[in-house]
């Protein structure tokens, strides 16, 4: 240990006394797994996401009103522009390092997403969320909706003709919410789309609320991790629901977190200079009653785009609610699979009479209602996804869009059927032969 | 790019037979034959050279005078005689016409050299009677105009930077980028196909020039060294699989530790 | 408690791998610095960030792979406590309390909901009440049918087969006043069409704005004289009163009442009789 830094360890420890707890966090050991590595993942993108936010909040002028723009783009000097539209232009052409940046920030944002949801499908699949770490669970569910919102605000802020057209799907499925749409919707827009309120709003929301929360629950997930510890894969020659084997934090996880802190960074930053993702350059400005053809949300909406897409024509009313398209696409179906997502844990517990905690994670192949849950929601969900690709495919195959559209109806509903039920048959098998469910409680 | 013109090529074959009967319409619309303007003669060694593209490539379905037939393949040839000159001239400039083996359509086309379109042309309003006349491809337009005229009449269906998409019912939009300026200009003032027209009431002529030249544009835009320039966030999402990979790979190489759980039991083998 | 501890052996090559890439970590960062503030190209100084970045996530794990051993420890968890413990006492505080009267509780209560319900009102101001401004548009007997640019337009300006985004004169790009004007080719209108609102027998005007999610209905396909919303693949039979022939869209495009004024200009007859747009409530 160098002088110096024995030098502020001492001056802390004489007024904090950090050694008896810091001792302790550094000796606090973690699962050594690469799928403990996910949330990881996840929790260093949030990091990058901030601090390159932060260089993009200095640029970025949230509004829409209509000025001119007199930077070196040939494409739009002289222009009157929206000025969300119009600074990242700016920030694009004429701040140096500001695509770079403002790639880093879209790449992060979407692996941050990415990481959350495989995050969420190690915990699922393994039973991480039994009990005692319910409340993480939901936490965490809570998280992930966030961070869609987060993605969404932050496709929807440069204001160019992609992000206006998603802004206007949106407000549409807002609107069909049941007996209170148009009200709900005038709300959060501030009136009928397109409003001077929606840019400033969705600004307010993608730097200050959502992160505001995002950093809170964020906190509160790791201070919740580190007062249950973590879960255990089993190993023989160790009962897990007594102990954590792992790597303690000093030094083996200090070093591999400060790896992947780094390793991720450096992904991000090839990824940015060879993939041109947010640039909104070509696209040109939003304006009503403009779109281009191929136009999509954000991969991570594409389940709900999908079925915007696929859903056949219903249109009734029942009493305070119009039953559409966007209101099944974009109000039941996310209610359904996140609800199925929250109750999960209490289905479990009551399907297989589970009581005690659970320190353990557990082969989903061994447990068929949470092998056919998984394999069905997940492939649902995928199929979806990939029914809001069918113009692209349709254009790379030729084959025309309405076969592939019915591929879709009838594939989004079938497939996921039949691989759960096989899911459940292999499960059933498998589980019986490995002891049943209950084999390794507390 | 390279892939481009083969895939605009290929886009127009199952639109072939819609193709016809547009141009079998504007036939049928443009009045009887010989009502054509009176026509300068004709270079002597220009009207042997059409004429025996046209006995080669043409004639075979469209019929020795221009009247229309059958293609060997089934669906109807259109009636050349009469017919508007800017869109013979594109359907030649684009490689739609002629097909590559006149006995059966192929798919892959080469468009005619540019010596031996012009004499077909040439013949062919000679010989005849097209009507109308090439549009002029205005030049000096303004990109920054043309982005939005672009946006504004073309994107809907060719996508927001010219690279093409669908039109439903089997029918897709081609690619823009890349393409003579003249294709551009004949295609909005003559709405090939399944494409509406845009008279210079709806795309003035300087509104043309410009849309040109926000084509050219996009064209120039430097890309990233992987060849991209702007991404459809379906091709993002496939970009963001990549890197999920890549994490969890780097998870992997970094924790070292990689399976999960102790292998299944075997068969029979209860506990 | 540490169940099992390697200490690294002394490597050479080890050693040497952490300081190549601690050098290229340097090297990838100074290309970065420099590159950035030099203006070079993005694939300089941003190659050189992730240069720098990812050689020194190798160099760093190297480097402790060499400094420190591989630990595996155990961590005893914290068990739930036994059944007795909870009997014993299931207070958190340990501080007695006296009898507390009642009314005073239920004052302070009340007083505690109140505050927190009145400081939801500010909350309803965000928006206004939406009215009718979802049943109404910018569109009234006489106004004309502009272009973007805002040129007012003649039947004869739209060709056959020919589209045209219009608006109301004076509230161009006014979203929900979005109207598409197109004139059939070889086909006459048909019913569901109203055909008092057709001109010349051909020239048709629809709301532009998609009755499913509400994107622009701007794809005209000449042949079939279908809209198609490149959205979601609504497609509405333009011919036929705008019906939904394919795709999630249910209800037909509002047909906008089409006239021509004394000059000869095209006017709406008056403002939708449908709502146009989405459903909603």
């Amino acid at each position: 240990m160098t002088p110096w830094f024995e030098w502020l360890l001492q001056a802390m420890d004489e007024r904090l006394r950090l050694r008896a707890p810091g001792r302790k966090t550094l000796n606090k050991v973690f699962p050594d797994n690469w799928s403990f590595l996910l949330g990881e993942i996840a929790l260093v993108s949030f990091g990058i996401l901030v601090l390159t936010g932060i260089f993009l909040t200095m640029f970025f002028s949230p509004s829409t009103a209509p000025v001119v723009y007199d930077g070196g783009a040939e494409l739009y000097r002289g222009r009157e522009l929206p000025a969300a539209f119009e600074s990242i232009v700016r920030l694009t052409h004429d701040v140096p390092g500001g695509l770079f940046f403002r790639r880093i920030h879209r790449g992060a944002s979407h692996l941050f997403i990415a990481a959350t949801v495989m995050h969420l499908l190690r915990v699922i699949l393994t039973g991480a969320f039994r009990r005692p770490r319910e409340i993480n669970y939901h936490v965490g569910i809570v998280l992930l909706t966030l961070a869609f919102g987060a993605g969404f605000t932050g496709y929807s802020l440069p204001f160019d003709s992609l992000a206006g057209t998603g802004i206007r799907v949106a407000y549409s499925e807002l609107l069909s919410f049941p007996f209170v749409g148009d009200r709900l919707a005038f709300w959060i827009f501030g009136g009928d789309f397109p409003t001077g309120n929606m840019i400033p709003r969705f600004f307010v929301f993608h730097v200050l609320l959502i992160p505001g929360l995002l950093i809170g629950l964020i906190s509160l997930h790791l201070a919740i991790m580190a007062r249950q510890r973590h879960t255990q894969f089993p190993r023989p020659g160790i009962d897990g629901h007594r102990f954590v084997l792992g790597k303690p934090l000093w030094p083996s996880q200090f070093a591999i977190t400060t790896s992947l802190v780094l390793w991720t960074g450096g992904l991000l930053a090839l990824a940015a200079v060879l993939i041109p993702w947010s640039d909104v350059f070509l696209i040109g400005p939003y304006r009503p009653g403009e779109v281009g053809n191929n136009a999509q949300p954000d991969w991570f909406l594409f389940w709900l785009e999908g079925a915007l897409r696929i859903l056949p024509p219903v249109e009734f009313d029942l009493p305070g609610v119009t039953v559409s398209g966007p209101f099944l696409a974009g109000i039941v179906l996310p209610g359904l699979v996140f609800g199925y997502l929250a109750a999960y844990p209490f289905i479990e517990r009551k399907v297989y009479g589970l009581h005690g905690e659970w320190h353990v994670l557990t082969n989903p192949l061994e447990v068929p209602l949470r092998a056919a849950s998984a394999v069905t929601v997940f492939t649902f969900v995928l199929i979806l996804s990939a029914a809001a690709t069918n113009d692209i495919l349709s254009r790379m195959t030729r084959i025309p869009i309405e076969t592939i559209t019915w591929f879709f109806r009838v594939t989004s509903i079938v497939v996921p059927a039949a691989l759960g039920y096989l899911a459940w048959r292999y499960a059933a098998r498998r589980g019986a032969r490995a002891g049943g469910v209950a084999s390794s409680e507390t | 790019m390279s892939g481009r013109a083969g895939a605009g090529t290929r886009r127009l074959r199952p639109l072939l037979s819609w193709a016809l009967l547009a141009v079998a319409g504007t036939a049928l619309t443009a009045g009887a034959p010989g009502a054509q303007a009176q026509q300068d003669a004709i270079d002597p060694a220009t009207a042997i050279q059409g004429a025996d593209v046209y006995t080669s490539q043409c004639a075979r379905c469209h019929g020795a005078a221009g009247q229309g037939g059958q293609t060997p393949s089934g669906p109807d040839a259109p009636a050349l005689r009469g017919a508007h000159i800017a869109l013979v001239d594109l359907v030649l400039r684009t490689g739609r016409m002629p097909p590559g083996d006149p006995d059966g359509d192929t798919k892959a086309r080469r468009p005619l050299t540019d010596e031996r379109r012009d004499a077909l042309l040439a013949w062919m309003d000679d010989q005849l009677g097209l009507r109308g006349e090439i549009p002029r491809v205005p030049v000096g337009g303004n990109p920054a105009r043309g982005q939005e005229v672009y946006a504004a009449n073309c994107a809907q269906c060719h996508g927001s930077t010219g690279g093409g998409g669908v039109a439903g019912g089997g029918a897709f939009t081609p690619v823009l980028v890349d393409r003579e300026p003249l294709v551009i200009a004949e295609a909005i003032r003559m709405g090939p196909f399944q494409m509406p027209q845009f008279g210079e009431d709806v795309i003035s002529d300087r509104e043309l020039a410009d849309t040109i030249a926000f084509l050219e544009e996009v064209q120039g835009e430097p890309g990233t060294p992987v060849g991209l320039v702007e991404l459809n966030p379906v091709f993002a999402g496939a970009f963001v699989f990549a890197i999920s990979l890549a994490a969890i790979v780097s998870a992997m190489w970094l924790s070292g530790r990689v399976s999960m759980f102790p292998d299944a039991p075997e068969d029979g083998e209860q506990p | 408690m540490v169940v099992g501890q390697e200490l690294p052996p002394p490597s050479e090559v080890n050693d040497l791998l952490a300081g190549a890439f601690a050098g290229l970590a340097l090297l990838g960062a100074a290309v970065f610095g420099v590159g950035l503030a030099l203006r070079l190209p993005m694939e300089v100084y941003g190659g050189g960030l992730a240069v720098c970045l990812l050689a020194l996530a190798i160099a760093v794990r190297r480097y402790f792979a060499a400094a420190y051993p591989d630990i595996e420890a155990v961590e005893p968890r914290e068990l739930p406590p036994q059944e007795s413990d909870v009997a014993r006492d299931s207070r958190l505080s340990s501080v007695e309390r006296a009898q507390p009267p009642t009314l005073p509780r239920r004052l302070l209560l009340a007083a505690a909901g109140v505050l927190g319900v009145s400081f939801a009102v500010p909350v309803s101001s965000l928006g206004p009440a939406p009215g009718d401004a979802l049943r109404r548009t910018a569109w009234a007997r006489g106004t004309r049918l502009v272009t973007t640019e805002g040129r007012p337009l003649k039947p004869e300006d739209v060709v056959t087969g020919g589209i045209a985004t219009v608006w109301p004169q004076g509230a161009i790009q006014a979203e929900d006043a979005s109207v598409v004007l197109v004139r059939l080719s070889g086909v006459q209108p048909m019913r569901p069409t109203n055909l008092d609102w057709v001109v010349n027998g051909e020239l048709v005007a629809y709301s532009k704005l998609c009755t499913h999610a509400g994107c622009p209905v701007g794809l005209f396909r000449e042949r079939d004289n279908a809209l198609f919303c490149p959205c979601h693949q609504s497609t509405f039979d333009a011919a036929r009163g705008a019906v939904p022939t394919f795709g999630p869209a249910a209800r037909a495009l509002p047909q906008l009442p089409l006239g021509v004024d004394d000059e000869g200009y095209l006017v709406a007859l008056g403002d939708f009789t449908e709502q146009v747009g989405p459903a909603f409530g």
